[in-house]
This record gives C-alpha cells, structure tokens and sequence, in this order.
C-alpha cells in the first residue's frame, strides 16, 4: 500500500488523471458513487466505470481528498502554480467527492468568467454532484451563476424532481426549483403550470405544499386572469388530490381584492392550456355551480373529504386546512 | 405528512405544577460551578445594543431579508431550509432594526404554529421531535408577529411542565432526558411568554426580564 508521500503522490495524480480520462471517454457519464472497498485489491485504478456510472473505490479517498484540497488552497494563496486544465481536473475531483467545498466552486466561477471552462461542463458536474449529495447547498447555489445562459427549463426541472426523489423532503431541491421559476421561467404560464402540475404527483409533504403555494404566488403575480383556470382545474372532484394547492389558491383570490373589476372582464375570455380551450360557458357554470371559493364552501368541502372514505393522509391534510382556514384566514375577517 | 408522526408520549406521572423553587436551586448549584456563558450572552446582546452604528445596517438588512424562503421562514444562508433557530434570530433582528414590516406575518406565523405536535410540545422544523427550548425560539417569534395566539398554550404548558426533575430541578429537552441550564433558561422562558405569573415578564427579542428593559429605556418593536 501507497505510504510514503512520493507514492502518494504519484497515486494521486494518477487517481486525477484517470478521473479527467474517464469524463473524456465517456461523456454519458450519469451519476458518481463510493464503492466500499476498504482496501486496495490488484495494483490497478480505483476509478471504477460500469454502464454509465462512475464508481470512486472508498480506500483512496483518504490519500485523494486531503492531497487535492491541499493543492488547491496552495493554489489560493499563491504559493502554488497550477495551470487551467490542473485547476479544472482537480475542482472536479474535488467537487464529485465533496461538492459543499464553496472554493472549489468559485474557483471554477473564475475559469468560467475568463472563458478556460464551458458553461455546459459546470452544468453537467454539478448535476453530477446531485446524483450523490441531493441536499449539497452549494452546488445548488452554483447553479445560480448560469442565469443568463440559454438552458433549457425543463432540463432545471429535470435536475429539481431526480434530486428531490433521491432525499426525502429535499428543501434545497424545492427551493431550487422556485428559483427556476423566478428567474428562468419568469412567468411564462404554460410552463409553470404545466411543470407544477406534474410535480404535485410526488409524494405529499408540508415542504412541498410551501413550494405549490410560493409557485402559484410566482405565476400568479404575472396574470391574474389565470386564477379562474387554477379554480377550474383544482376544484373539480377527483382530478386534484391535494388539498394544499387549493388552499393557497383561496388565500391568493381572497388577497387579490384590488384586481376584482379585472376578473370580471377576463371571465369571458376563453382560457387556452396545452391547446385545450376553456370556453366561456365554462367559466359561467363555475359561478352558476357555486364553485368558486367561499369560506362556506370550502368548510363544506372540507366536510365531505373528511366523512369520505379517502386516505389517512388526504384527512389529515383536511384537518391542516380547516385549522388553516380557522387560524389565518379567520383572522382577517 | 408520514404515517409515523415524529412525537414524544407525556406519561401520566411527568411533572404538572412549575417546581419553581428546585429551579432556583439547580441554577445556584449550576452558578458555583463557573459556568457563566448565560452572562455572556446577556452583556453580549446590551453591547451590540450600544454598539449598533458600527454595523451597516441596511447591508445586514438585505442579507437577513435574502434568506427568506418561500414559507416565511428564514435559513441560515439564501436557500437553506427554514429552521426555528434561524427564524428567531431573524424576527428578533428585524425588531431591532425596525424592519419587522418585511416580514409576511401570516405566512410566518402558520409554519411557527405548525410546529406544535400533539403532544403539544414543539419542534424546530417539520419531521422533528419536539424539544423544550422550542417553546422559546418558536414562542418568542410568535409573539414578536402578533401571533402567538395561534399555539394552543395549554397544550404546551402541559409539554413544558412535563420536562422538568422533579429531584435535581431544572428542565430537559424532552420528558425523562437530563436538565441543562441551557433548557432550563428557555423552558422558564417560554412559561413567561405563555403567561405564567409566578414568574415575571420576558421580552421576546432579546430574552430578558421586560423591568430590566424598562429601566434602561428599551422597547423593541412588536407587531400587533
């Protein structure tokens, strides 16, 4: 075994080396891992490469990390060279083994901004990083940098849903995808609503109901007019199991008091999603059908999911809105 | 919401009347023992007050207002999960800057007061187990926003009581655990908030007896 720091050494950069090889031979790369491998079995690499999946053996991350780290804050204080392609390889070693190491991120900020790193290979390694650490705050942050770049929203959504589904409640993943919707969508409705729609089909959690009400509030302060759309899908039984999307969209219409005339007018005009028209007749029979959200209805409502015969959990979150409805909105009348 | 609710069961025989005088003797005890970081924090928080215009307040502001999240809470950076102990620091620095009109007060308040579990104790954030010196973080921002009406306060005396030694004094985290003054201070703390008058009246912001602030003239902000 490797002891010496000549030996080290000379492991290390090969460990690097192989790495950077890897990534050039097979750009499909999907996903990085540890193998558990206390030790270090036949005179041959740890990097391990199986169907698109890239595998660290665990023995040589003891000598990799702290050698790597090292070199890159030598690099910092300037007390050691490295040139471009050095700082690229060994940033992404770094990252694919810790991604919270703030540093190594900006110092691949810095290579992006001088034009020695494409935008798409920052892109890529961090979705990397996510494959492994779902949660990393600063490889989400990272991703803030690229908002003038022409990326594609739902491949942001895509990075938000894998990485939400690989950690229970992943706050920063959710957090992320507001970000996506603020800055990326910046309201453009059809995809909001259509993204947010697929989106309630992961598993219900308070964190994602926090996320449906913030991304209402984000497509909703571009075009008012979309409410009754909202109102349409959402209260029509059996479509829509969630009960928390409908409890920020009657916050939201009882808190658009000023834009009560808009509504009005825009009640008539057809609504269109995904080519599927709303006519008019549609949105009288809303108002006709009393469906439109009134305290009293909603506790109605409320009643009805509770003395039906649907899940534990789709009553509990009844419970949660009709304390909702009695704490907060009670307040204001 | 799981299945399995993350809570803590209150035994029929846990502590229901406030053992004030086995506080006052477990914080004696505690005192003789040279541990005065409760002191240090104390002159901490009266230097900062007469210190203030060392900082840059509008700067301290805009990065305070920038780890709001989209459920009212606050993380420790622009981003992280909202947690109660962030929340506090956060309500409790805008008071002192004035800037508690920034905050979405109902928005804020329906996540703090989701924090209560059955048991009636709070937790810090959701899928938590609850913990005593929540009573504090969780109360105390409550009360900062106008909202602390919105806990159902018996519930939560009951879970405060129920976290004292009835031998040595002094409360534990959760009921049965070892006291620390640490839970100790927040668990008397948050009786106050809920009105207690054995003991006397705390300040939310800066956790301090309310005659003390008076006699030195400070009144930080609250909303109504």
């Amino acid at each position: 075994m490797a002891e010496s720091k000549e030996e080290v050494d000379v492991l290390v950069q090969r460990v690097v080396k192989d790495i950077s090889s890897a990534f050039k031979r097979h750009p499909n790369i999907d996903e990085i891992g540890l193998i558990q491998c206390p030790e270090a079995r036949y005179n041959r690499s740890p990097i391990v490469l199986v169907e698109n999946k890239l595998g660290v053996e665990s023995w040589c991350v003891k000598f990799l990390l702290p050698y790597v780290h090292n070199k890159l804050l030598l690099y910092r204080q300037r007390k050691h060279w490295l040139d471009r392609e050095a700082l690229v390889d060994i940033t992404c070693t770094l990252l694919l083994l810790n991604p919270d190491f703030t540093t190594a991120w900006n110092v691949r900020k810095e290579l992006l901004q001088c034009g020695a790193l494409n935008p798409e290979r920052d892109l890529y390694l961090s979705k990397l990083a996510l494959t492994k650490f779902p949660k990393s705050p600063e490889t989400w942050i990272h991703r803030w940098a690229f908002s003038g770049t022409g990326r594609l929203i739902h491949q942001e959504m895509k990075v938000c849903s894998d990485a939400a589904c690989r950690y229970p409640s992943n706050y920063n993943a959710w957090s992320h995808r507001i970000w996506v919707l603020q800055h990326m969508a910046k309201g453009d409705i059809k995809v909001g609503l259509l993204d947010e729609a697929a989106a309630v089909k992961l598993p219900r959690s308070f964190l994602i109901e926090g996320f449906i009400g913030q991304a209402f509030r984000v497509i909703l302060d571009v075009n008012f007019a979309f409410i009754f759309l909202l109102i349409f899908f959402l209260f029509r039984p059996g479509f829509y199991a969630s009960l928390s999307p409908r409890r920020h969209v009657f916050y939201l219409y009882h808190h658009l008091e000023d834009s009560r005339v808009d509504r009005r007018r825009h009640v008539g005009v057809p609504m269109e999603v995904d080519g599927v028209s709303f006519p008019d007749h549609d949105s009288k029979r809303l108002r006709r059908g009393g469906l439109l959200p009134s305290l009293q209805n909603e506790h109605t409502f409320i009643n009805s999911t509770l003395n039906s015969s649907c899940n534990p959990e789709q009553k509990n979150f009844a419970l949660v809105y009709r304390k909702w409805l009695d704490t907060v909105v009670s307040a204001h009348q | 919401m799981s299945a399995q609710l993350k809570d803590v069961i209150i035994k029929p025989d846990a502590p229901s009347s406030l053992l004030l005088d086995k506080h006052a003797d477990y914080i004696a005890a505690y005192g003789s023992k040279k541990d005065d970081y409760v002191s240090k924090s104390v002159s901490s928080s009266v230097l900062v007050q007469g210190k203030m215009d060392t900082i840059n307040v509008d700067k301290a502001v805009e990065f305070v207002l920038s780890c709001m999240n989209f459920d009212g809470g606050f993380g420790c950076r622009p981003g992280s999960e909202s947690h109660a102990g962030q929340i506090y620091c956060c309500t409790g620095f805008l008071s002192l800057t004035g800037q508690l009109h920034q905050l979405n007060a109902d928005l804020l308040g329906w996540w703090l007061c989701e924090r209560q579990l059955p048991s009636g104790g709070l937790n810090g954030r959701p899928e938590k187990l609850p913990d005593v010196c929540y009573s504090w973080w969780v109360l105390a921002s409550l009360k900062i926003i106008g909202r602390i009406h919105w806990i159902d306060k018996a519930k939560l005396r009951r879970f405060i009581l129920a976290c004292q030694d009835e031998e040595t004094g002094g409360f534990a985290d959760r009921p049965g655990d070892m006291v620390d003054p640490f839970h100790t201070l927040f668990g008397v703390a948050g009786l106050s908030l809920l009105g207690d008058e054995q003991i006397k009246a705390v300040n939310p912001v800066l956790c301090m007896p309310e005659d003390v602030l008076q006699r030195i003239g400070l009144q930080p902000d609250l909303l109504s």
